[in-house]
Protein backbone atom coordinates (compact mmCIF):
# COMPACT_ATOMS: atom_id res chain seq x y z
CA UNK A 1 0.00 0.00 0.00
CA UNK A 2 3.05 2.68 0.87
CA UNK A 3 4.75 1.46 -2.14
CA UNK A 4 2.21 2.06 -4.34
CA UNK A 5 1.58 5.59 -2.59
CA UNK A 6 4.29 6.04 -3.15
CA UNK A 7 4.41 5.50 -6.95
CA UNK A 8 1.26 7.63 -7.04
CA UNK A 9 2.39 10.56 -5.79
CA UNK A 10 5.90 10.25 -7.89
CA UNK A 11 4.00 10.04 -10.95
CA UNK A 12 1.32 12.43 -10.35
CA UNK A 13 3.85 15.32 -9.65
CA UNK A 14 6.07 14.12 -12.79
CA UNK A 15 5.75 16.97 -15.65
CA UNK A 16 6.21 13.61 -18.35
CA UNK A 17 3.61 11.86 -19.29
CA UNK A 18 3.72 8.19 -17.72
CA UNK A 19 1.75 5.17 -18.39
CA UNK A 20 2.06 1.57 -17.05
CA UNK A 21 1.01 -1.26 -18.20
CA UNK A 22 0.45 -4.91 -17.05
CA UNK A 23 2.44 -8.51 -18.31
CA UNK A 24 -1.60 -8.52 -20.12
CA UNK A 25 -0.17 -5.08 -21.92
CA UNK A 26 -3.60 -3.75 -19.52
CA UNK A 27 -3.39 0.10 -18.78
CA UNK A 28 -2.84 0.11 -15.43
CA UNK A 29 -2.44 3.95 -14.57
CA UNK A 30 -1.49 7.37 -16.34
CA UNK A 31 -0.60 9.88 -14.53
CA UNK A 32 -1.81 13.54 -14.02
CA UNK A 33 0.32 15.08 -16.95
CA UNK A 34 -1.27 11.90 -19.24
CA UNK A 35 -5.12 12.75 -18.20
CA UNK A 36 -4.45 16.31 -18.95
CA UNK A 37 -2.69 16.37 -21.88
CA UNK A 38 -5.17 14.18 -23.44
CA UNK A 39 -8.56 14.66 -21.60
CA UNK A 40 -7.91 10.85 -20.33
CA UNK A 41 -10.82 10.59 -18.85
CA UNK A 42 -13.63 11.71 -21.17
CA UNK A 43 -11.56 9.57 -23.38
CA UNK A 44 -13.43 6.41 -21.46
CA UNK A 45 -16.85 8.30 -20.83
CA UNK A 46 -17.62 9.66 -24.29
CA UNK A 47 -17.22 7.83 -27.49
CA UNK A 48 -17.74 11.50 -29.95
CA UNK A 49 -14.69 13.06 -26.91
CA UNK A 50 -12.58 10.48 -28.12
CA UNK A 51 -13.03 11.01 -31.84
CA UNK A 52 -12.16 15.43 -30.99
CA UNK A 53 -8.61 14.06 -29.46
CA UNK A 54 -7.38 10.87 -31.01
CA UNK A 55 -6.96 9.70 -33.80
CA UNK A 56 -3.63 12.14 -33.52
CA UNK A 57 -1.05 11.77 -36.23
CA UNK A 58 1.71 9.69 -35.13
CA UNK A 59 5.15 9.55 -37.53
CA UNK A 60 3.03 7.82 -40.55
CA UNK A 61 0.86 5.78 -38.43
CA UNK A 62 -2.61 6.80 -37.01
CA UNK A 63 -3.91 6.03 -33.49
CA UNK A 64 -7.04 4.48 -32.94
CA UNK A 65 -9.38 5.67 -30.10
CA UNK A 66 -10.56 2.18 -29.72
CA UNK A 67 -7.11 0.09 -30.07
CA UNK A 68 -5.03 2.11 -27.39
CA UNK A 69 -3.66 -1.19 -26.27
CA UNK A 70 -2.15 -1.79 -29.72
CA UNK A 71 -0.49 1.82 -30.12
CA UNK A 72 0.94 1.02 -26.74
CA UNK A 73 1.65 -2.30 -28.38
CA UNK A 74 3.77 -0.74 -30.51
CA UNK A 75 5.13 1.29 -28.28
CA UNK A 76 6.02 -1.05 -26.18
CA UNK A 77 7.42 -3.55 -29.17
CA UNK A 78 9.89 -0.35 -30.79
CA UNK A 79 11.22 -0.65 -26.64
CA UNK A 80 13.53 1.93 -27.60
CA UNK A 81 13.40 5.63 -27.91
CA UNK A 82 11.38 7.43 -30.61
CA UNK A 83 9.80 10.95 -31.14
CA UNK A 84 6.33 11.07 -31.44
CA UNK A 85 5.06 14.19 -33.63
CA UNK A 86 0.69 14.73 -32.12
CA UNK A 87 -1.29 17.17 -33.90
CA UNK A 88 -3.79 18.52 -31.36
CA UNK A 89 -6.15 21.45 -31.35
CA UNK A 90 -4.11 23.40 -34.29
CA UNK A 91 -0.91 22.67 -31.92
CA UNK A 92 1.89 20.61 -32.64
CA UNK A 93 3.74 18.58 -29.69
CA UNK A 94 6.55 16.76 -29.78
CA UNK A 95 7.14 13.75 -27.68
CA UNK A 96 10.09 11.83 -27.13
CA UNK A 97 8.82 8.27 -26.40
CA UNK A 98 10.65 5.68 -24.21
CA UNK A 99 8.99 2.32 -23.35
CA UNK A 100 10.78 0.30 -20.90
CA UNK A 101 9.29 -3.64 -20.77
CA UNK A 102 9.65 -5.78 -17.79
CA UNK A 103 8.49 -9.19 -17.02
CA UNK A 104 5.30 -8.19 -15.32
CA UNK A 105 5.27 -3.98 -15.89
CA UNK A 106 5.77 -1.98 -18.95
CA UNK A 107 6.30 1.83 -18.69
CA UNK A 108 5.71 4.21 -21.00
CA UNK A 109 7.15 7.73 -20.82
CA UNK A 110 6.46 10.63 -22.88
CA UNK A 111 8.47 13.54 -22.64
CA UNK A 112 7.11 16.73 -24.02
CA UNK A 113 10.03 18.19 -26.35
CA UNK A 114 8.30 20.67 -28.02
CA UNK A 115 9.80 23.69 -26.14
CA UNK A 116 13.22 22.26 -25.97
CA UNK A 117 13.06 21.95 -29.31
CA UNK A 118 11.66 25.41 -30.54
CA UNK A 119 14.09 26.92 -28.26
CA UNK A 120 17.16 24.90 -29.86
CA UNK A 121 15.75 25.51 -33.16
CA UNK A 122 15.47 29.43 -31.86
CA UNK A 123 19.07 28.93 -30.79
CA UNK A 124 20.29 27.51 -34.06
CA UNK A 125 18.45 30.26 -36.26
CA UNK A 126 20.22 33.18 -33.69
CA UNK A 127 23.62 31.53 -34.22
CA UNK A 128 23.20 31.42 -38.39
CA UNK A 129 21.85 35.37 -37.83
CA UNK A 130 24.87 36.74 -35.61
CA UNK A 131 27.52 34.57 -38.14
CA UNK A 132 26.08 36.38 -41.07
CA UNK A 133 25.93 39.27 -39.70
CA UNK A 134 29.40 38.91 -38.25
CA UNK A 135 30.64 38.33 -41.71
CA UNK A 136 28.39 41.37 -43.35
CA UNK A 137 29.57 43.24 -40.65
CA UNK A 138 33.31 42.48 -41.81
CA UNK A 139 32.50 43.60 -45.40
CA UNK A 140 30.75 46.68 -44.84
CA UNK A 141 33.72 47.92 -42.96
CA UNK A 142 35.62 47.64 -45.81
CA UNK A 143 32.89 48.74 -48.36
CA UNK A 144 32.46 51.86 -45.94
CA UNK A 145 35.96 52.76 -47.47
CA UNK A 146 35.67 52.91 -51.13
CA UNK A 147 32.22 54.68 -50.29
CA UNK A 148 33.52 57.41 -48.19
CA UNK A 149 36.27 58.39 -51.01
CA UNK A 150 33.56 58.43 -53.64
CA UNK A 151 30.76 60.68 -51.76
CA UNK A 152 33.83 63.28 -50.74
CA UNK A 153 35.36 63.27 -54.48
CA UNK A 154 31.87 63.62 -55.59
CA UNK A 155 31.12 66.28 -53.22
CA UNK A 156 34.50 68.04 -54.20
CA UNK A 157 33.73 67.67 -57.64
CA UNK A 158 30.33 69.64 -57.71
CA UNK A 159 32.27 72.43 -55.66
CA UNK A 160 34.56 72.72 -57.97
CA UNK A 161 32.10 72.17 -60.89
CA UNK A 162 29.87 75.35 -59.87
CA UNK A 163 32.80 77.64 -58.88
CA UNK A 164 33.82 77.66 -62.42
CA UNK A 165 30.24 78.05 -63.51
CA UNK A 166 30.96 75.18 -65.52
CA UNK A 167 28.02 72.67 -64.11
CA UNK A 168 25.45 72.20 -66.97
CA UNK A 169 21.70 70.49 -65.94
CA UNK A 170 23.14 67.44 -67.53
CA UNK A 171 26.12 67.50 -65.07
CA UNK A 172 23.85 68.29 -62.09
CA UNK A 173 21.70 65.07 -63.36
CA UNK A 174 24.47 62.76 -63.55
CA UNK A 175 26.29 63.87 -60.06
CA UNK A 176 22.48 63.13 -58.72
CA UNK A 177 22.26 59.77 -59.75
CA UNK A 178 25.65 58.89 -58.71
CA UNK A 179 24.70 60.32 -55.15
CA UNK A 180 21.50 58.36 -55.11
CA UNK A 181 23.33 55.12 -55.22
CA UNK A 182 25.58 55.90 -52.66
CA UNK A 183 22.89 57.02 -50.59
CA UNK A 184 21.74 53.56 -51.33
CA UNK A 185 24.39 51.67 -51.17
CA UNK A 186 24.87 53.38 -47.32
CA UNK A 187 21.77 52.03 -46.40
CA UNK A 188 22.57 48.17 -47.44
CA UNK A 189 25.57 48.84 -45.76
CA UNK A 190 23.95 49.98 -42.46
CA UNK A 191 21.30 47.49 -42.32
CA UNK A 192 23.84 44.99 -42.59
CA UNK A 193 25.32 46.14 -38.93
CA UNK A 194 21.48 46.29 -38.12
CA UNK A 195 22.05 42.46 -37.81
CA UNK A 196 24.79 42.01 -35.03
CA UNK A 197 24.69 45.11 -33.26
CA UNK A 198 22.03 47.59 -30.85
CA UNK A 199 22.36 50.99 -32.54
CA UNK A 200 22.72 53.26 -29.60
CA UNK A 201 19.02 54.76 -28.73
CA UNK A 202 18.74 58.66 -29.52
CA UNK A 203 15.01 58.58 -29.38
CA UNK A 204 14.09 62.38 -29.66
CA UNK A 205 11.18 64.22 -30.47
CA UNK A 206 11.10 64.73 -34.24
CA UNK A 207 8.56 65.49 -37.08
CA UNK A 208 8.01 61.82 -38.85
CA UNK A 209 6.64 63.90 -41.76
CA UNK A 210 9.60 66.09 -42.22
CA UNK A 211 11.57 62.37 -41.95
CA UNK A 212 9.65 61.12 -44.48
CA UNK A 213 10.03 63.65 -46.66
CA UNK A 214 14.08 64.30 -46.66
CA UNK A 215 13.70 60.30 -47.25
CA UNK A 216 11.76 60.60 -50.37
CA UNK A 217 14.31 63.71 -51.56
CA UNK A 218 17.22 61.68 -51.02
CA UNK A 219 15.36 58.47 -53.18
CA UNK A 220 13.11 60.93 -55.91
CA UNK A 221 16.04 61.31 -58.54
CA UNK A 222 16.55 57.12 -58.12
CA UNK A 223 12.63 56.50 -58.27
CA UNK A 224 10.94 59.11 -60.30
CA UNK A 225 11.51 57.50 -63.97
CA UNK A 226 10.09 53.67 -62.63
CA UNK A 227 6.93 55.13 -60.17
CA UNK A 228 4.59 58.16 -59.22
CA UNK A 229 4.87 58.96 -55.33
CA UNK A 230 1.76 60.11 -53.59
CA UNK A 231 1.56 61.18 -50.22
CA UNK A 232 -2.17 61.67 -48.43
CA UNK A 233 -3.26 61.35 -52.43
CA UNK A 234 -0.98 64.67 -53.24
CA UNK A 235 1.67 64.24 -55.93
CA UNK A 236 5.57 64.09 -54.49
CA UNK A 237 7.34 66.39 -55.93
CA UNK A 238 10.80 68.57 -54.61
CA UNK A 239 8.85 71.38 -54.02
CA UNK A 240 6.59 69.76 -50.65
CA UNK A 241 7.64 71.56 -47.85
CA UNK A 242 8.84 68.99 -45.08
CA UNK A 243 6.93 70.98 -42.30
CA UNK A 244 3.92 71.11 -44.13
CA UNK A 245 2.10 68.97 -41.41
CA UNK A 246 3.32 68.09 -38.20
CA UNK A 247 3.25 64.31 -36.13
CA UNK A 248 5.51 64.90 -34.05
CA UNK A 249 6.99 62.10 -31.52
CA UNK A 250 9.89 60.96 -29.88
CA UNK A 251 11.91 58.12 -31.92
CA UNK A 252 15.21 57.41 -33.48
CA UNK A 253 15.45 59.45 -36.62
CA UNK A 254 18.38 57.42 -38.53
CA UNK A 255 16.35 53.99 -37.59
CA UNK A 256 13.05 55.64 -38.96
CA UNK A 257 14.88 56.72 -42.34
CA UNK A 258 15.88 53.69 -42.61
CA UNK A 259 12.68 51.82 -42.20
CA UNK A 260 11.46 54.34 -44.75
CA UNK A 261 14.19 53.55 -46.95
CA UNK A 262 13.83 49.77 -46.74
CA UNK A 263 10.29 50.23 -47.92
CA UNK A 264 10.40 52.35 -50.75
CA UNK A 265 13.45 50.72 -51.96
CA UNK A 266 11.36 47.01 -51.74
CA UNK A 267 8.44 48.96 -53.53
CA UNK A 268 11.17 50.67 -56.24
CA UNK A 269 12.43 46.97 -57.02
CA UNK A 270 8.68 45.89 -57.68
CA UNK A 271 8.06 48.84 -59.95
CA UNK A 272 11.44 48.03 -61.66
CA UNK A 273 10.59 44.19 -62.64
CA UNK A 274 6.39 45.71 -63.67
CA UNK A 275 5.51 45.92 -66.98
CA UNK A 276 3.30 48.53 -65.61
CA UNK A 277 2.86 51.71 -67.64
CA UNK A 278 4.27 54.42 -65.68
CA UNK A 279 1.74 56.74 -65.96
CA UNK A 280 -0.43 54.26 -64.36
CA UNK A 281 2.32 53.14 -61.16
CA UNK A 282 1.71 54.66 -58.18
CA UNK A 283 3.27 54.45 -54.37
CA UNK A 284 0.97 55.81 -52.39
CA UNK A 285 2.03 56.82 -48.95
CA UNK A 286 -0.44 57.62 -46.18
CA UNK A 287 0.58 59.74 -43.00
CA UNK A 288 -2.06 60.81 -40.59
CA UNK A 289 -2.80 60.81 -36.90
CA UNK A 290 -5.85 59.59 -35.24
CA UNK A 291 -6.71 58.42 -31.70
CA UNK A 292 -5.56 54.75 -33.14
CA UNK A 293 -2.31 55.95 -32.78
CA UNK A 294 0.56 57.91 -35.60
CA UNK A 295 0.31 55.78 -38.97
CA UNK A 296 2.51 55.28 -41.93
CA UNK A 297 0.87 53.37 -45.02
CA UNK A 298 2.94 52.48 -48.24
CA UNK A 299 0.49 50.89 -51.06
CA UNK A 300 1.48 49.88 -54.20
CA UNK A 301 0.60 48.91 -57.32
CA UNK A 302 3.14 47.20 -58.84
CA UNK A 303 2.44 43.98 -59.09
CA UNK A 304 -1.03 41.91 -58.08
CA UNK A 305 -0.17 42.54 -54.06
CA UNK A 306 2.55 40.48 -51.91
CA UNK A 307 2.74 36.48 -52.82
CA UNK A 308 0.32 34.61 -50.97
CA UNK A 309 2.35 31.93 -50.25
CA UNK A 310 4.89 33.94 -48.07
CA UNK A 311 2.56 37.40 -46.90
CA UNK A 312 2.68 35.30 -43.68
CA UNK A 313 6.01 35.12 -43.26
CA UNK A 314 7.55 37.99 -44.86
CA UNK A 315 9.05 39.09 -42.02
CA UNK A 316 10.95 36.54 -41.66
CA UNK A 317 15.13 36.96 -42.41
CA UNK A 318 16.11 35.42 -45.32
CA UNK A 319 12.57 35.53 -47.19
CA UNK A 320 12.86 37.51 -50.63
CA UNK A 321 10.39 37.90 -53.41
CA UNK A 322 13.50 39.20 -55.60
CA UNK A 323 15.14 36.85 -57.76
CA UNK A 324 18.23 39.01 -59.18
CA UNK A 325 18.50 40.97 -55.74
CA UNK A 326 18.29 40.81 -52.40
CA UNK A 327 18.56 38.85 -49.58
CA UNK A 328 15.16 39.33 -47.65
CA UNK A 329 16.69 40.99 -44.41
CA UNK A 330 15.10 44.90 -45.06
CA UNK A 331 11.49 43.56 -43.93
CA UNK A 332 12.93 42.23 -41.00
CA UNK A 333 15.32 44.55 -39.81
CA UNK A 334 12.02 47.33 -40.60
CA UNK A 335 10.55 45.08 -37.94
CA UNK A 336 12.90 44.92 -35.78
CA UNK A 337 13.16 48.81 -35.62
CA UNK A 338 9.72 49.06 -35.58
CA UNK A 339 9.30 46.92 -32.47
CA UNK A 340 12.12 48.98 -30.57
CA UNK A 341 9.93 51.76 -31.00
CA UNK A 342 6.70 49.96 -29.60
CA UNK A 343 5.36 49.83 -32.56
CA UNK A 344 3.97 47.62 -35.33
CA UNK A 345 3.99 46.85 -38.68
CA UNK A 346 1.45 44.26 -40.75
CA UNK A 347 2.00 43.55 -44.89
CA UNK A 348 -1.43 42.84 -46.22
CA UNK A 349 -2.98 42.91 -49.28
CA UNK A 350 -5.91 45.50 -50.47
CA UNK A 351 -7.77 45.44 -53.94
CA UNK A 352 -4.46 43.19 -55.66
CA UNK A 353 -2.55 46.34 -54.25
CA UNK A 354 0.64 45.29 -51.59
CA UNK A 355 0.15 47.28 -48.01
CA UNK A 356 2.87 47.76 -45.32
CA UNK A 357 1.16 49.52 -42.84
CA UNK A 358 3.07 50.88 -39.65
CA UNK A 359 1.14 52.40 -36.53
CA UNK A 360 3.52 53.96 -33.36
CA UNK B 1 45.14 79.79 -38.54
CA UNK B 2 44.61 77.05 -36.36
CA UNK B 3 46.73 73.92 -36.73
CA UNK B 4 44.27 70.67 -36.89
CA UNK B 5 46.30 67.00 -37.77
CA UNK B 6 44.07 64.13 -39.48
CA UNK B 7 44.92 60.98 -39.23
CA UNK B 8 43.73 57.92 -40.99
CA UNK B 9 45.47 55.10 -42.40
CA UNK B 10 43.38 55.66 -45.92
CA UNK B 11 45.53 57.91 -47.96
CA UNK B 12 42.40 58.85 -50.22
CA UNK B 13 40.02 59.62 -47.38
CA UNK B 14 42.86 61.77 -46.04
CA UNK B 15 43.12 63.68 -49.41
CA UNK B 16 40.04 64.44 -50.10
CA UNK B 17 39.08 66.22 -46.26
CA UNK B 18 42.24 68.15 -46.22
CA UNK B 19 41.36 69.54 -49.83
CA UNK B 20 38.00 70.58 -48.52
CA UNK B 21 39.11 71.82 -45.37
CA UNK B 22 41.93 74.05 -46.95
CA UNK B 23 39.56 75.98 -49.09
CA UNK B 24 37.86 78.32 -46.23
CA UNK B 25 41.75 79.08 -45.62
CA UNK B 26 41.26 78.80 -41.58
CA UNK B 27 43.63 76.18 -40.86
CA UNK B 28 46.76 74.65 -41.37
CA UNK B 29 46.01 70.86 -41.92
CA UNK B 30 48.64 68.20 -41.46
CA UNK B 31 47.70 64.69 -42.02
CA UNK B 32 49.03 61.21 -41.06
CA UNK B 33 48.45 57.89 -43.12
CA UNK B 34 50.40 56.02 -40.02
CA UNK B 35 49.56 56.26 -36.35
CA UNK B 36 52.31 55.51 -34.48
CA UNK B 37 54.33 58.86 -36.63
CA UNK B 38 51.17 61.22 -35.93
CA UNK B 39 51.12 59.85 -32.34
CA UNK B 40 54.98 61.51 -32.20
CA UNK B 41 53.98 64.78 -34.04
CA UNK B 42 50.80 65.10 -32.11
CA UNK B 43 52.20 65.18 -28.62
CA UNK B 44 55.45 67.74 -29.78
CA UNK B 45 53.62 69.81 -32.15
CA UNK B 46 50.95 72.01 -29.98
CA UNK B 47 47.41 71.30 -32.47
CA UNK B 48 44.27 72.90 -31.45
CA UNK B 49 42.31 69.96 -32.95
CA UNK B 50 42.86 66.30 -34.32
CA UNK B 51 40.72 64.47 -36.61
CA UNK B 52 41.16 60.59 -35.87
CA UNK B 53 40.15 57.52 -37.21
CA UNK B 54 39.23 54.60 -35.00
CA UNK B 55 40.26 51.25 -36.46
CA UNK B 56 44.05 51.84 -37.87
CA UNK B 57 46.77 49.24 -37.84
CA UNK B 58 49.12 49.13 -35.16
CA UNK B 59 47.62 52.26 -32.93
CA UNK B 60 44.11 52.58 -32.84
CA UNK B 61 42.21 55.15 -32.39
CA UNK B 62 41.01 54.72 -28.91
CA UNK B 63 44.64 54.07 -27.28
CA UNK B 64 45.79 56.85 -29.32
CA UNK B 65 43.74 59.35 -27.73
CA UNK B 66 43.83 57.89 -24.49
CA UNK B 67 47.48 59.07 -24.67
CA UNK B 68 46.72 62.50 -26.30
CA UNK B 69 44.25 63.50 -23.21
CA UNK B 70 46.91 62.20 -21.07
CA UNK B 71 49.75 64.19 -22.59
CA UNK B 72 47.99 67.10 -24.56
CA UNK B 73 44.80 67.52 -22.97
CA UNK B 74 43.87 70.78 -24.25
CA UNK B 75 43.89 69.64 -27.41
CA UNK B 76 40.82 68.72 -29.08
CA UNK B 77 39.60 65.50 -30.73
CA UNK B 78 37.06 64.25 -33.02
CA UNK B 79 36.99 60.86 -33.66
CA UNK B 80 35.79 58.68 -37.06
CA UNK B 81 34.27 55.54 -37.42
CA UNK B 82 32.22 53.23 -39.53
CA UNK B 83 28.51 52.89 -38.46
CA UNK B 84 30.18 49.31 -37.42
CA UNK B 85 31.89 50.82 -34.76
CA UNK B 86 29.92 53.49 -33.86
CA UNK B 87 29.59 52.84 -30.03
CA UNK B 88 33.07 52.61 -30.03
CA UNK B 89 33.05 56.86 -31.26
CA UNK B 90 29.63 56.91 -28.46
CA UNK B 91 32.11 55.46 -25.72
CA UNK B 92 35.13 57.33 -27.03
CA UNK B 93 33.28 60.76 -25.16
CA UNK B 94 33.79 59.17 -22.01
CA UNK B 95 37.64 59.25 -22.41
CA UNK B 96 37.82 63.01 -24.07
CA UNK B 97 37.08 62.67 -27.19
CA UNK B 98 34.84 66.18 -27.59
CA UNK B 99 33.06 65.05 -30.60
CA UNK B 100 32.71 61.87 -33.11
CA UNK B 101 31.88 61.41 -36.93
CA UNK B 102 30.66 58.49 -39.04
CA UNK B 103 31.79 57.31 -42.37
CA UNK B 104 30.91 58.06 -44.89
CA UNK B 105 30.15 61.44 -43.43
CA UNK B 106 26.85 62.87 -44.24
CA UNK B 107 28.42 65.29 -46.14
CA UNK B 108 32.33 67.31 -46.27
CA UNK B 109 30.67 70.42 -45.01
CA UNK B 110 29.55 68.43 -42.19
CA UNK B 111 32.86 67.55 -41.29
CA UNK B 112 33.68 71.01 -41.55
CA UNK B 113 31.11 72.58 -39.44
CA UNK B 114 32.18 70.01 -36.63
CA UNK B 115 35.42 71.77 -36.77
CA UNK B 116 34.62 74.46 -36.98
CA UNK B 117 32.28 73.46 -33.85
CA UNK B 118 34.84 72.03 -32.19
CA UNK B 119 37.27 74.80 -32.34
CA UNK B 120 34.38 77.43 -31.33
CA UNK B 121 34.53 79.37 -34.55
CA UNK B 122 31.82 80.82 -35.80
Amino acid sequence: MYKEEFIDLLLDNSNDLVLLFDENKQLLLSNNSFNKRFNFKLLFKNKKEIKKHFPPKTNGQYLNAYSIKSWFDLLLAKNKNYNLILEQENKTYEFKIKAIKNNDLSIVILKNISKINSLRKKQIRRIKLESIGKMFAGMSHEINTPLTIMKNNLELLELELEENSSINKQNKHHIDSIKSSITRMESIVRNSNELVKKSPDKKKSYNLYSVLIQSLNLFFHHSKNHMNIFINNKVFSLDIKKNEEKIFFEFNKDKIEQVILILLSNAYDEFFKSKKDLKKRALNIFIYQNEKGIFLIFRDNAGTGINEDIIHQIFEPFISTKDYSGIGLGLNIAQKIIKEHKGNIKAYNQKQEAVFEIRF
Amino acid sequence: MKRIAIIDDEELILDSVKQYLSRSKRFKIDVFSNPQEALKEVLRAKYKLIVLDIMMPELNGIDFLEKVKKEVPQTKVIMMTAYSTLDKAISSKKIGADDYLTKPFVSLRDVENKVLDCLEIH
